[in-house]
């Protein structure tokens, strides 16, 4: 079913059922409704946040901060529930910022930072006296309970959160986050920073959160900070949303209409205290059975049309002088200076464990400049991998990091897209004789294939500068030949060239050689020293 | 220092001990098992209620039913692998099958033992014991002596045994270790087994000293967690010195500032380490 009709498809079950459940049920029902509400909306923006591949074990932080900065607002405050609503929704956002420096950890390690936050804010929250005792709201005509202005806006929010994340992958950077979570390094590789493609979806999450939060401290009428920040609230929006398919803007809304009417109107009343065992066993359920969940993620097409960050890409020198890099206390590269002009290939030859990948990793500002500067036209470069990539700096990997999910040509286009050329992303496909490939996704290519894709998705960068890291290990003889012709067109379209690899090419198509050993310099020179060099030693 | 704070720090190290025994269940299932086992908590409740209704309920000597509590965690580990197994992937999926795991058990304990607290009652053993100008009860000395004795065990057990060699092995590298015919899955399974009936072991010493409500599971989780990170391998040394600084942090807290500090505390640390040590997005360059 295409995303129009099964959104409104969704929507109009999603009525239809409250309004059987308002008129079998009357005032239960609409409490039921609302309740209902209230879980789609938490388990939509956790979806939002698992988009980029966050996974938060923690939400109830953001509830539990909504909840309580509503409760003292319209109590201690003695403010109007409605711009209270807002003030608590800037509170989750708030909370959300002491986990920014949790953004540069990977999926599992975040997700026990934010199981830490929760409970270390339930703890704080607990034992401060103005939140410790609680709260009961005083009476507001139309807005306590389930009066139908909460229910709303509790409806509304749902909306606005499916309605945001659809928006939101159909956008660059939607693409980016769905980049960040399949491939971070790839990602950083094409000037998106992991982390600044990350704060805005933690940030809207918490803030939608936390709106929730203070709904429900409406709804029920009181608030008590160890219900509020308890895990349950953290564990059902992973569990609805995860049901319905965390990558699918619907999936929070399918997981609650599929599970919490079961919990609500079966479970409830058969098991009062233990009634969210039901989520528990469905978690387990999902994940050994069909962890994506019920919708699947959708491959978001790069529309033609899409070039919104044409970034200028000109032709620089590099220079490198008395360059040291260590790894903890080993100088892994010592005291190396060359320079490479637009138009020249750099060849860069030694044994396992010369320095030459450390090399490549420090100019593209993956590892830190012990001593010695990196000079980009003369000027000191910006600074962290993102912002080189920006200039104008390129590099593959040893071993192929596809964006996995996304097929072969979206690879190319999302690159080709950053450099505002996705009309010649279909040439480079022919080039590389990926145009068969075109429609697979990437996470099925042969390491050979997968080689040919990052020099495609590398070309359609529209880099300055290249650097390269055994770009042909692992290919064919015939397609070795064509990768190397690639690389000396490119370089005679006025781009700079390093290239690190092994194997009897090592020394062709170079404009210069650099030999590295144990990290230091053992030759640098023309391609004409270096054959004349090896004359003299072999004779 | 003051009696206070003398008192205090004596209250932390003896709850550090008991610490320390709950975080080595967990640090030798993320070692070898390579999983964060978040029920890890609800493991160490499990213990405690066994060793409540078999010593409170059944009359049963102490020692029968600490060994029968062990037995009861070996089955609680067993029931992890052969779910892990079937995962996608250990990082993000472990977190969620053992959070839903933890989710059952706590219900489960909510539907058998209701949300009444449950406490060992005292007599003989909540006597208090002077050692100078601390004083400490007789079970509290008892409980953090035996978690203590235990941890000593338990690295014995690690350094010296074929099984023990095998998880450490698994642990620092699984193709390693195959290659020289050590089994990693086997190790995995002996990983569970040991963690599960520590955890166990843990939680009744936990009832020795605390009261028993099936919605503290989380808490002991964190503290499992906090334990874990702070002590890195798992070694009785590193254990018992992380185990006792988050106990006297703990303990000093509470004096200090007054209020329930132990979540606080635990999780702070948690957080803390993972900010400054925990695995990055982008793989080390």
């Amino acid at each position: 079913m295409r995303e129009a009709p099964r959104f409104l498809f969704l929507w109009a079950v999603v009525l239809a059922a409250a309004g059987v459940a308002v008129a079998a049920l009357g005032r239960y029902g609409v409490n039921v409704v609302a309740f209902g509400f209230l879980y789609a909306a938490l388990a939509t923006s956790w979806n939002w946040m698992r988009s980029t591949g966050l996974f938060s074990l923690g939400q109830a932080a953001f509830f539990g901060a909504g909840a309580l900065t509503q409760a003292w607002l319209v109590t201690t405050g003695r403010i109007s529930p409605w711009p209270a609503l807002g003030v608590s929704a800037v509170a989750g956002a708030l909370a959300a910022l002491p986990l920014i420096p949790a953004l540069r950890l990977g999926p599992a390690s975040f997700a026990l930072a934010t199981l830490a936050y929760a409970t270390l804010l339930k703890g704080l929250a607990g034992n401060l006296p103005v939140f410790g005792m609680g709260f009961l709201l005083p009476t507001t005509p139309g807005f306590d309970g389930a009066a139908p202005p909460v229910v709303a806006t509790l409806a509304a929010l749902t909306l606005a959160g499916s309605l945001g994340y659809e928006a939101f992958l159909g956008r660059p950077g939607g693409r980016a986050a769905t980049a960040i979570r399949q491939a971070p390094e790839t990602t950083l590789a094409l000037g998106i920073d992991p982390i600044g493609g990350r704060w805005r979806p933690l940030t809207l999450s918490a803030a939608a959160t936390a709106l929730a939060g203070a709904l429900y401290a409406q709804l029920v009428g009181s608030v008590e900070t160890t219900v509020v920040f308890s895990p349950t609230f953290s564990v059902l929006p992973i569990v609805l949303g995860m049901l319905g398919g965390a990558l699918h803007p619907l999936g929070g809304i399918l997981g609650t209409l599929a599970l919490y009417p079961l919990d609500e109107l079966i479970l409830r009343p058969a098991l009062l205290e233990a009634h969210t065992l039901a989520y528990g066993l469905a978690l387990i359920g999902l994940l050994l059975v069909r962890p994506e969940g019920l919708l699947r993620a959708r491959i978001r097409r790069i529309p033609a049309s899409a070039a919104l960050r044409c970034l200028p890409h000109d032709p620089f020198t590099l220079t490198v002088s008395g360059l040291t890099v260590r790894r903890k206390t080993t100088a892994v590269v010592n005291d190396v200076s060359f320079v490479v002009e637009p138009g020249q290939i750099l060849r860069v030859l030694g044994p396992n464990g010369a320095g030459k990948t450390s090399l490549l990793l420090a100019i593209a500002g993956r590892l830190p400049v012990a001593q010695g500067v990196i000079l980009f036209d003369g000027a000191p470069p910006p600074r962290g991998a993102a912002a080189r990539a920006r200039r104008g700096l390129a590099r593959t990997f040893q071993t192929p990091k596809p964006f996995p999910e996304w097929t072969v040509r979206e690879n190319v286009a999302i690159a080709a897209e950053r450099a505002g050329a996705l009309d010649e992303v279909d040439g480079l496909l022919e080039e590389l004789e990926l145009t068969a490939l075109s429609d697979r996704p990437a996470g099925r290519l042969s390491v050979g294939e997968g080689k040919c894709l990052e020099f495609a998705r590398m070309l359609a960068f529209k880099p300055a500068i290249l650097l390269l890291d055994e770009p042909l290990a692992g290919l064919t003889p015939e397609a070795a030949k064509h990768v190397s012709g690639l690389i000396d067109r490119t370089r005679s379209q006025g781009r700079a060239v390093i290239w690190v690899e092994h194997g009897p090419m090592a020394g062709e198509l170079a404009s210069r050689i650099l030999v590295l050993e144990g990290g230091r310099t053992r030759f640098l020179g023309s391609r004409a020293d270096w054959d004349a060099a090896r004359r003299a030693r072999s004779s | 220092m003051s009696t206070a704070l003398l008192q205090a720090v004596a209250s932390g190290i003896a709850l550090g001990l008991i610490y320390a025994g709950i975080g080595a269940g967990f640090s030798i299932i993320v070692a070898t098992g390579r999983l964060a086992n978040l029920s890890h908590g609800e493991f160490v409740l499990i213990g405690g209620y066994i060793l409540y209704a078999l010593c409170h309920g059944l009359g049963w000597p102490w020692p029968a039913a600490l060994a029968l509590t062990a037995l009861g965690g070996v089955l609680l580990g067993a029931t992890l692998p052969p779910l892990v197994r079937r995962l996608p992937d250990r990082d993000v999926s472990g977190l969620a099958l053992t959070l839903g795991v933890g989710f059952i058990l706590q219900n489960l304990l909510l539907l058998a033992a209701t949300a009444t607290y449950r406490v060992i009652p005292g007599g003989y053993w909540l006597q208090s014991v002077e050692l100078g100008p601390v004083v400490l009860s007789r079970v509290t000395l008892v409980a953090a002596g035996a978690a203590m004795a235990a941890l000593v065990g338990l690295d014995l057990w690690l350094r010296v045994t074929w099984s023990g060699l095998g998880l450490a092995a698994v642990a620092q590298s699984r193709p390693a270790a195959a290659s020289l015919g050590i089994s990693p899955a086997r190790m995995e399974w002996v990983a569970f087994l040991a963690g599960g009936a520590i955890a166990s072991g843990a939680g009744a010493l936990v009832l020795l000293t605390r009261f028993l409500s099936p919605g503290e599971g989380p808490a002991w989780t964190l503290v499992a967690l906090a334990v874990a990170f702070l002590a890195g391998r798992p070694r009785a040394s590193t254990l018992m010195a992380a185990g006792i600084a988050l106990g006297v942090v703990e303990s000093l807290a509470t004096v200090l500032v007054g209020g329930g500090w132990r979540e606080v505390v635990a999780s702070g640390s948690v957080l803390l380490w993972l900010l400054v040590r925990g695995r990055t997005l982008l793989a080390d360059a």
